[in-house]
């Protein structure tokens, strides 16, 4: 059905003259989905559907100048003709009234260079034969008592991609995803039950991962049911806040944002190319790479939706900006090299950088675990409320809870700091801490 | 306007729960035809799509003997009996390999009722021929707006102007039920950002509707006051932290209903035991002045439907009433665990994912006082008119809601100070009892979209009056 659904579509394509360039990207995707509350299965699913995304694009030429329009529309798998044939047409008709600067699409044919990627993921077999080693896993640290497993929905996915253009773009591509939600909920004798959440994200079952992630949150639970409310003495006696987690993951993401081409064409950011993004404290600056494939990233892909092959990026060396990244389109107005849409992002520290003890050595409140923590890749703003933090102060580490943090990129940069250590969280690999000064510190109370 | 799509398929999905009801004691279907389009126009660019909401295809529910399974997909048969008897029977074989699954997964499945449904058939919405959306005059109203916006704000580096609208039609099978429903709405966006030196800032008004193309009307006459609006970030600081008195916009109170009591009252939270809601029934969990509503049919926003995506009508529930916790919201399921009526809460992100209890429109009831009122009772305080984001913490009663821009009150007036972005805090029954004044306002907005945590988005609106209480802000 493929075969004949694209070429019907293909043919549609090539007969119409107004139809300048074209994108098409189909995904299969099949999944087996689990929902458990405690240990006992409350439902589960399966799903087998194919996407279908078009791309049309129209040249054109109005007031002076030369305009390259598009518009995306969503095909049905069991469309016919007819339906393939009004859907083509409405994007041809939004295409012509759409004013973008000319840009090119990848070339395929000769000059096009094939990523490769290994195979690694879920392989091809039955997708519900990886149900029980992932439950098994899950529930493998859920036996301690005051406290457990909640629930926990999991997920797996398998999709083919296949991305095709007008200028001879045909690239296939597997991908695998594990997506794992769990609640963990704790209750201390005379105080009111408590839960966190986590979600774990990755390519392939490593069960030594899911385990080792399932005993953090239990412990993290654990020390949220015995925490003490954020006071507003303790909140001003921690000059340092340190960050980990996916929140380091989110901090560097108004980084690539800044330095996205995307934002710099559309005047958003002013970050120039030689700009530096560490300051005075981290001497030796952040190493920023971005990636197609990184271990456990159930992000990587080979290709961008664009069908671009990516290879890894270095952005910033030591602190400083080598250049923009980006799709073809807004790379090519900026005049840059276009490196795709990259998915995997690396932050490293230099050698003889701070060590994970050496940033714990001084006073400090580090959160291990937020509502919902943000930065805004715009203004650099960032904050959340705490739900888990510990308050170091030389020997001593107390859980605390509640209050929260805010502050802006721009006015904390310099005195940023990282550990030389490094965690991984699904498609970012960083530093273990990041340590901040001057974030405003509410507490919970007082 | 029904779905032709659906029309030409309908019988298909009969032959296929007429074969899984040989096997199921209970099947349903729900079949989807959405279909939207997303105008945007910027400074350099413009783009045309597809909506984020279009969905076409279908998913099978089944009791599989101790709980239910599903299976999702989107293709369909063609139009010959033959075709449709393969695909009815390649579709069992789908659905007993989930089945399957599900009995072998060696763990004892939660006993979950059969439902029993009442017999209704309706075709519910707009039946006649919607007039097709004129591309080109949305594309020209939308870069007119950007035109003005230009000229009109030196500062400006871009804006978003954005126009999305979406036609929403579904189908529900099961033995006693054939329902059919269709409906339009609409959202638009006005996000200028502006830049100062190092400094940028951005500025979103929101518009919303059972509406088309009249929603642009709207934008065109709020351009002025957003773009006047969004320009006082550029000077704004950050609030010093602490408890003060505020006062929630509509917009900003929607956020705290939303947050507070709806992500809290989903009674999926209730069986899983993370609600704390559920021990509070009956009880007082906010000021007497406090009533608080959700429903399909409670008001005419993006999030008013006829049947949920379970079959089960929308109603009007009155959450909390004069500051009393009076009941949930529910899917089907939640409510045949623990006892409940359902009320027509059932909701998918698409026909991809699975039902939860989801918020429709969600919204505190209008009071008497006047905003002048309200603004000269604060010695101290904050005017929080508008929000980026919110976070629930059904089991805790924790609130986190991101404040794109509050002004400050002094002495009974506002003064020219203005706050961004502020991280507003608390415990929800003290934020809910320390209401203490309610506007004859109400207005809801439904631009944004709803996660269960921290996925499987749904379309809902939120609102309600002004209102006074105390907050932490940081």
């Amino acid at each position: 059905m493929t075969a004949n659904y694209l070429d019907m579509l293909t043919a549609e394509l090539r007969r119409r003259e107004k139809v300048s360039a074209w994108r098409i990207r189909t995904v299969d995707l099949e999944t087996r989905e689990l929902f458990y509350i405690r240990r006992d299965l409350d439902m589960n699913r399966g799903k087998a559907v194919r996407r279908l995304l078009l791309t049309v694009y129209h040249d054109y030429f109005s007031e002076g100048r030369e305009w390259r329009g598009a518009a995306e529309v969503r095909l049905h798998p069991s469309s016919d003709r007819r339906e393939v044939s009004a859907a083509v047409e409405r994007a041809l008709v939004a295409a012509a009234l759409v004013r973008n600067s000319p840009h090119p699409l990848p070339m395929g044919g000769t000059a096009f260079k094939p990523a490769v990627r290994p195979s690694k993921g879920l392989g091809s077999g039955d997708l519900a034969s990886w149900q029980d080693p992932v439950s098994r896993a899950v529930f493998a640290e859920d036996h301690l008592d005051g406290g457990g497993l909640n629930s926990c929905e999991i997920f797996l996915e398998r999709e083919q991609v296949r991305i095709l253009n007008s200028e001879d773009v045909d690239v296939r591509f597997d991908r695998s995803r594990v997506l794992i939600e769990l609640i963990a909920d704790w209750q201390v004798s005379g105080r009111e039950e408590v839960e966190l959440y986590r979600e774990l994200r990755s390519d392939e079952v490593d069960e030594k991962v899911i385990r080792r992630e399932v005993n953090e949150l239990l412990r993290h639970t654990r020390d949220r049911a015995q925490a003490e409310p954020l006071s507003a003495r303790d909140s001003r006696t921690a000059p340092a806040v340190l960050l980990g987690g996916e929140a380091v993951a989110e901090y560097f993401s108004y980084y690539l944002a800044q330095s996205a081409a995307e934002n710099v064409y559309r005047g958003i950011s002013s970050l120039e190319v030689g700009h530096s993004l560490t300051g005075r404290k981290q001497k030796k600056g952040l190493t920023v790479r971005l990636l197609p494939d990184l271990p456990g990233s159930s992000a990587s892909s080979p290709y961008d939706a664009d069908g671009t092959p990516l290879q890894p990026v270095t952005l910033f060396e030591e602190g400083i900006l080598l250049r923009y990244w980006g799709p073809v389109r807004f790379c090519h107005y900026l005049g840059c090299e276009p490196t795709g849409r990259l998915p995997d992002i690396e932050v490293a520290a230099a050698a003889g950088s701070f060590s994970a003890a050496e940033l714990r050595g001084v006073p400090h409140l580090e959160i291990v675990s937020f509502s919902d923590f943000q930065c805004d890749p715009l203004t650099g703003d960032f904050g959340g409320e705490i739900r888990l933090a510990y308050l170091g102060r030389g020997d001593e580490r107390l859980p605390v809870t509640g209050g929260s943090i805010s502050g802006n990129v721009l006015h904390v940069q310099e005195a940023m700091a990282v550990s030389s250590e490094q965690a991984s969280h699904d498609n970012f690999r960083g530093p273990l801490l990041l340590s901040l000064e001057g974030v405003s510190v509410t507490p919970a109370s007082g | 306007m029904q779905s032709r799509f659906l029309q030409e398929h309908k019988e298909a999905l009969r032959l296929l729960l007429g074969r899984l009801s040989r096997e199921y004691r209970y099947v349903s279907i729900l079949a989807t035809d959405v279909g939207g389009t997303r105008y945007q126009v910027q400074k350099q660019e413009s783009s045309v799509e597809d909506s984020f909401w279009t969905e076409r295809g279908f998913v099978v529910r089944v009791h599989n003997g101790f709980g239910y399974s599903e299976y999702s997909a989107n293709r369909l048969p063609g139009p010959t009996t033959a075709e449709r008897e393969a695909w009815a029977q390649e579709l069992t074989v789908s659905v007993d390999a989930v089945v399957q699954a599900a009995k072998s997964s060696g763990r004892s499945g939660r006993k979950t009722p059969l439902i029993e449904e009442e017999a209704l058939t309706a075709v519910y919405g707009d039946t006649g021929h919607s007039p097709e959306t004129d591309c080109e005059a949305v594309i020209r109203r939308l870069t007119q707006l950007k035109d003005r916006a230009v000229i009109l704000s030196a500062p400006l580096v871009d804006i978003r102007v954005v126009y999305e609208e979406v036609r929403v039609c579904k189908l529900f099978l099961s033995a006693k039920r054939d329902l059919e429903q269709s409906y339009r709405w609409s959202q638009g966006y006005l996000v200028p950002i502006y830049r100062r030196g190092e400094v940028t800032r951005y500025y979103l008004q929101s518009f919303s509707g059972l509406k088309g193309e009249e929603l642009i009307g709207e934008m065109e006459n709020s351009l002025e006051n957003t773009l006047e609006t969004g320009a006082l970030l550029l000077d704004a600081v950050q609030v010093e932290p602490g408890e003060y008195e505020v006062i929630l916009s509509p917009e900003v109170a929607g956020l705290v209903a939303h947050e507070a009591f709806g992500h809290g009252v989903e009674t999926d939270m209730f069986v899983k035991k993370r609600a704390r809601a559920r021990e509070y029934l009956g009880k007082a969990v906010a000021s007497p002045g406090v009533t608080m509503h959700d429903g399909a049919r409670a008001a005419g926003e993006v999030a008013s439907y006829f049947f949920d995506d379970e079959g089960t009508p929308g109603q009007d529930t009155v959450i909390i009433r004069k500051g009393l916790l009076e009941q949930g919201i529910s899917d089907l399921l939640s409510a045949l665990k623990l006892g409940l009526p359902p009320t027509g809460n059932g909701r998918r992100e698409s026909f991809e994912r699975k039902a939860y209890a989801r918020m429709t429109n969600t919204f505190f009831a209008s009071g008497t006082d006047r905003l002048e009122e309200m603004i000269a009772s604060c010695r101290h305080g904050y005017l929080l008119e508008k929000y980026t984001s919110g976070m629930e913490d059904p089991k805790n009663w924790g609130i986190q809601c991101v404040i794109l821009l509050g002004r400050e009150i002094r002495e009974g007036k506002l003064t020219d100070k203005v706050v961004s972005p502020v991280i507003m805090t608390g415990y929800v029954p003290d934020l809910l009892r320390s209401i203490s004044m309610v506007s004859g306002d109400l207005q809801l907005k439904g631009s944004g979209m709803c996660g269960k945590g921290y996925k499987e988005y749904a379309k809902t609106s939120t609102g309600g009056p002004y209102l006074k209480a105390k907050a932490r802000l940081g």
